[in-house]
């Protein structure tokens, strides 16, 4: 490889990534950061205002109720989503008759316009009327019928779950292209060696599927700090903005205040968690491998 | 050389598989259904939504519908121009995806495979094209809309398409370097020393390899554009312009929102998108074979 | 140091192109200027708040129908967008100096702008046409003038008070109310036989259109100005009183069980159905209720009086929407600046408001249109309130007149005493706290 590694290559090779990303991704954030600095609604000239929105951030209840929501809906996320979707993966893997459509049924609702997302999950969450709390009412769970939404707690929780089930097909395709890179010569070592089926998914599945556990991972991670429409449209941050997560609080002071400086302070507060958080992973799960490779 | 082996391994192991089929079978059918049907419940109800009336939505959302009403679909489609929406998301669509993804395969090979004077270098570049992944679109709707007049690209098919190329750029660099990462390296090797070069490097020897990856890559990608809003709604003013997801806005006024319209335009949209997953997702195992590579 | 030498001047390009981006607002001004000089045939770019005004803004997109009917040689190419998409993109056209020729922008956004030195005069267009001026009704025209100058006119007039279902009323014996006391007895019955008295949906902040009416009866307008300049405070013993009527609502049971989770368009419907006494809506729902089994047994309400209230208690609401502005580069293509002036022209006359009160959307002038009040008699009963001459309108309503930040934490106080979220205290330091932090 070595000889094909020339500096006039590697060039050729990154050129068109590094200037589509610099000047879509990197140039805005920069801009984004500077709009942070100020004060500006939108229109007119932006007022050069120093820290003055951070520290305002540091005080803001609602900003930290997001926050702390935010983690709430990553947790969950993640635990229902990682072995279910691996799980759903497993299952799909195997040669089941009519696999395609049930790939695709199972994909469908990663597809469905975020706005019916929301609709749709009211009907069944709603303390009301919704079919959760009807039907446990009629079986005689009064108890257990719970404020799901609306309330003053549970609504993260409950967009954990919606979310899990939206992107669950999604998360179960990436296991199924890990699950397809797998050799099948080392399956059928192991059939020699008499491995069971338990045996074989501990000790050869799952390691090597390390990589795409990761991307998942990071995939969830980064996508539960940028959930915005399934909020949106089922409580719409309410009541009163407990339910809020980051990015539906950063376009709410955006776009429905217009306090775009301010705006702009939580969305590179809100990038600035997503990179920590991420990071933390990646370091995490290095340590571990590295525990092991040794 | 490899296919051939792997067929004869197959051969060999069906007279095995056999015998525990019956057992396996009923195995997989049951779990694998139920899930099914649990997922796709509310996806079902929405279908049953979609023959209601608006008010019958949201007054009576469990009652089966009173009659298989059409109305809803007849309005969507007397009020969207579908054909001309899927025209112009299937132009940005495919033209995204075939850049973005030649483009962050060059990437990723470069950064998974070529040897860099400076690893240090290396590892930056490559979280630096991860950081996008964290980035919430609202953020860049403000900087690309200045670029986009400054290119003077405005009502254009590129004003989507160079967004949408930026914004895929940080998943496709997590997935094929996660993937690249983990093939072995021999084949490579064996073609530079029969003197390859970069270009048949990458085409017969890598490509080939990781086609499960580039068709995952390829139908996400392909289903973000089709179902990507906040830019198209920015960057699009021109009704000839208009794509798919601008479609189910037309349905929300101010003061009323047509329900019925929404879920029969939504599923209108989403049939095409499942028949396409359904049809590439096979690409994603038909890889296997031919990446079975010696382990 | 390798590596330093290699970011250097990528880095340095990354710069170069922050600075020409941001720097770059001012440059861009040369915009095409088409039309022009091709014969006469003229394009107005006109960008309006939902995505498909034929369908959603009737009224409205018939008007441009019939200009373009009457005026062959002029286009109105309508750019439609959803409101808040169609909000982001009014304000970043006007950071990149590509507004549209004519739109529809928020009160607050549309000062800013006209502060901001982007929205042409108007000022001698109605210097020149004294007739259509003599017409409006004045809230109506002098809503959108600051330093004498004009620089916008209303959209619609806003018509705002609950709707009432007469036959739910009749049927539990309660009286149609007109006090606050009245109200609170007729909530009471209500709640007894399981109807929602006032049908609400927080999840649509905005929807407190009645309720905004009532802080006007407790003098909002006499002191907002000084309020908003930090001379008062929002937390006054007026305003609590407000406030403190809202919560005694919300113990009676005025408001539905799933307040927080259901949209206004829930609200309206529950109102439909006959599951809700009192709707808090306004007159663009006239011709839904028409089209409804419930046509017959509906009335128009201005809202309940306060004895305890400040100032005119016969308060009405009727004021100008959101105005329509006109890019200031229109003046720089003569072609263009009359086909606009003919457009407003039009907007305003007799003629157009005659198509506007087809549609159901009363007029902004003084004009003696038809209403076919058997084809349209709830229409027609808005009408009749309308023209009664003991109510007098409200300047113009509360959320109007202040910033679009202030304006939320308006409605969030509202809906979080309503939600049981808020104390009244709280409520009016919610309002207080932003006002102050601007």
């Amino acid at each position: 490889m070595h000889w094909l590694s020339k500096k006039r290559y590697i060039c050729f090779m990154l050129l068109p990534t590094l200037l589509v990303y610099s000047a879509y991704i990197i140039l805005p954030i920069i801009i984004a950061s500077y709009y942070s600095l100020t004060r500006f609604s939108g229109i007119g000239v932006p007022e050069f205002i120093g820290l003055e929105n951070y520290q305002a951030l540091l005080q803001d209840p609602f900003f930290w109720v997001s926050l702390k929501n935010t983690v709430i809906v990553l947790g969950v996320t993640l635990i229902v989503l990682i072995p279910s979707a691996f799980f759903l993966a497993l299952l799909l893997n195997r040669d089941v008759k009519g696999s395609n459509v049930l790939k695709a049924l199972n994909f469908a609702p990663a597809v469905i316009a975020p706005i019916l997302v929301g609709l749709i999950w009211v009907f069944i969450l709603d303390p009301d009327m919704g079919f959760v709390n009807v039907f446990l009412q009629k079986i005689g769970l009064e108890q257990l019928a719970f404020q799901w939404i609306g309330g003053t707690t549970l609504t993260p929780y409950s967009v954990g779950v919606v979310e899990s089930w939206r992107i669950l097909g999604f998360i179960a395709t990436i296991f199924l292209a890990g699950l397809a890179t797998i050799p099948r010569e080392i399956y059928e070592a192991s059939d020699i060696d008499g491995a069971n089926r338990v045996q074989k998914l501990i000790f050869i599945t799952i390691p090597m599927l390390n990589e795409t556990f990761k991307i998942n991972v990071i995939l969830i991670i980064t996508f539960c700090f940028k959930i915005f429409e399934t909020v949106l449209q089922l409580t719409n941050g309410g009541p009163n903005h407990l339910s809020e997560v980051l990015v539906t609080y950063m376009y709410n002071v955006t776009f429905i205040s217009g306090e775009y400086g301010y705006g702009m302070a939580v969305a590179v507060v809100t990038l600035l968690i997503t990179i920590v958080f991420t990071a933390l992973f990646i370091g995490l799960s290095k340590k571990r491998v590295e525990k092991k490779g040794v | 050389m490899n296919q051939t082996m792997t067929q004869r391994q197959e051969n060999q192991n069906l007279g095995k598989l056999e015998k525990s089929k019956t057992k396996s079978k009923i195995w997989s059918y049951v779990p694998i259904y139920a899930i099914t049907f649990i997922v796709m419940l509310p996806f079902l109800w929405m279908i049953l939504l979609s023959f209601k009336s608006n008010s019958e939505i949201l007054t009576s959302p469990f009652s089966l519908p009173a009659s298989l009403n059409l109305e809803n679909y007849r309005s969507a489609i007397a009020t969207l121009d579908l054909l001309l929406m899927y025209k112009n998301t299937i132009i940005i669509a495919v033209i995204t995806v075939v850049v973005v993804i030649i483009i962050t395969f060059m990437s990723s090979f470069a950064l998974s495979r070529m040897v860099f004077k400076s690893g240090k270098l290396k590892g930056g570049l490559y979280y630096f094209l991860l950081l996008g992944l964290a980035i919430p679109p609202f953020i860049l709707l403000f900087p690309i809309y200045r670029i986009t007049i400054m290119f003077d690209l405005m009502n254009t098919h590129a004003s989507l398409i160079l967004p949408y190329i930026a914004t895929s750029i940080s998943f496709n660099t997590l997935l094929f370097m996660g993937f690249l990462k983990g093939f072995p390296k021999e084949l490579e090797e064996a073609a530079i020393i029969d003197g390859c070069n970069l270009f048949t490097l990458c085409k017969s020897v890598v490509l080939p390899i990781i086609i499960p990856v580039i068709a995952t890559i390829f139908i996400f990608n392909i289903l973000y554009v089709w179902n990507e809003f906040p830019f198209a709604v920015t960057l699009i003013s021109s009704d000839s312009l208009t794509t798919v997801p601008l479609g189910i806005s037309e349905f929300k006024g101010r003061w009323n929102i047509d329900y019925g319209g929404i879920i029969a335009a939504t599923v209108l949209v989403m049939i095409p998108q499942l028949i396409f997953y359904g049809f590439f997702q096979k690409y994603i195992i038909a890889g296997m074979t031919a990446g079975a590579v010696k382990g | 140091m390798m590596k330093r030498v290699k970011l250097f001047p990528f880095f340095s390009l990354l710069l170069l192109m922050v600075i020409s981006v941001i720097g770059c607002s001012n440059k861009s001004a040369t915009d095409p200027v088409e039309g022009s000089e091709a014969s006469e045939e003229v394009t107005i770019d006109f960008a309006i708040h939902v995505a498909n005004p034929k369908d959603q803004e009737p009224a409205f997109y018939q008007t441009v129908e019939k200009f373009m009917e009457e005026n062959p040689d002029i286009t109105i190419n309508l750019q439609g967008t959803d409101q808040q998409e169609h909000i982001r993109n009014i304000k970043m056209k006007s950071q990149s100096n590509a507004l549209p020729d004519i739109f529809w922008m928020l009160p607050a956004s549309a000062q800013e702008l006209e502060e901001a030195g982007q929205l042409l005069d108007l000022t001698p267009f109605f210097d020149n046409n004294p007739e259509l001026v003599e017409k409006f009704h004045m809230n109506m025209f002098e809503t959108y003038q600051i330093d004498g100058k004009q620089y916008g006119m209303p959209y619609q007039p806003l018509v705002t008070g609950f709707w009432y279902n007469e036959a739910l009323f009749d049927q539990y014996n309660v009286d149609l109310p007109e006090t606050y006391e009245d109200l609170t007895e007729a909530v009471k019955v209500f709640e007894e036989n399981d109807v929602v008295s006032i049908a609400k949906g927080a999840r649509d902040p905005y929807s407190v259109w009645a309720f905004l009416t009532m802080l006007s009866r407790y003098g909002y307008f006499d002191k907002i100005d000084v309020i908003v300049e930090g001379e008062e405070s929002f937390n006054n013993d007026d305003f609590l009183k407000f406030y403190e009527k809202i919560d005694e609502l919300r113990e009676l049971g005025a408001f539905p069980a799933n307040i927080t989770t259901q949209s206004y368009f829930q609200a309206v419907e529950t109102f439909m159905t006959g599951e809700a006494a009192l709707l808090d809506a306004g007159i663009w729902e006239a011709k839904k209720i028409e089209e409804s089994k419930l046509a017959n047994d509906v009335g128009f309400w201005w809202g309940p009086t306060f004895d305890d209230g400040v100032g005119n208690q016969n308060l009405s609401s009727i004021v100008p929407a959101a105005p329509l502005v006109v890019g200031k580069h229109v003046e720089d293509d003569q072609a263009k600046y009359e086909a606009v002036m003919k457009f407003l022209q039009f907007y305003y006359s007799e003629d157009g408001a005659q198509i506007m009160l087809d549609n159901q959307v009363p007029p902004m002038i003084v004009f003696d249109g038809e209403i076919d009040e058997e084809k349209h008699p709830v229409f027609a009963k808005v009408v009749e309130q309308m023209n009664r001459t003991d109510w007098k309108s409200q300047p113009n309503q509360p959320d109007l007149v202040v910033s679009e930040s202030i304006a939320n934490a308006l409605y969030d106080s509202i809906y979080g005493v309503m939600n049981g979220i808020y104390t009244p205290e709280e409520a009016l330091d919610i309002v207080a706290n932003r006002i102050s932090g601007q």
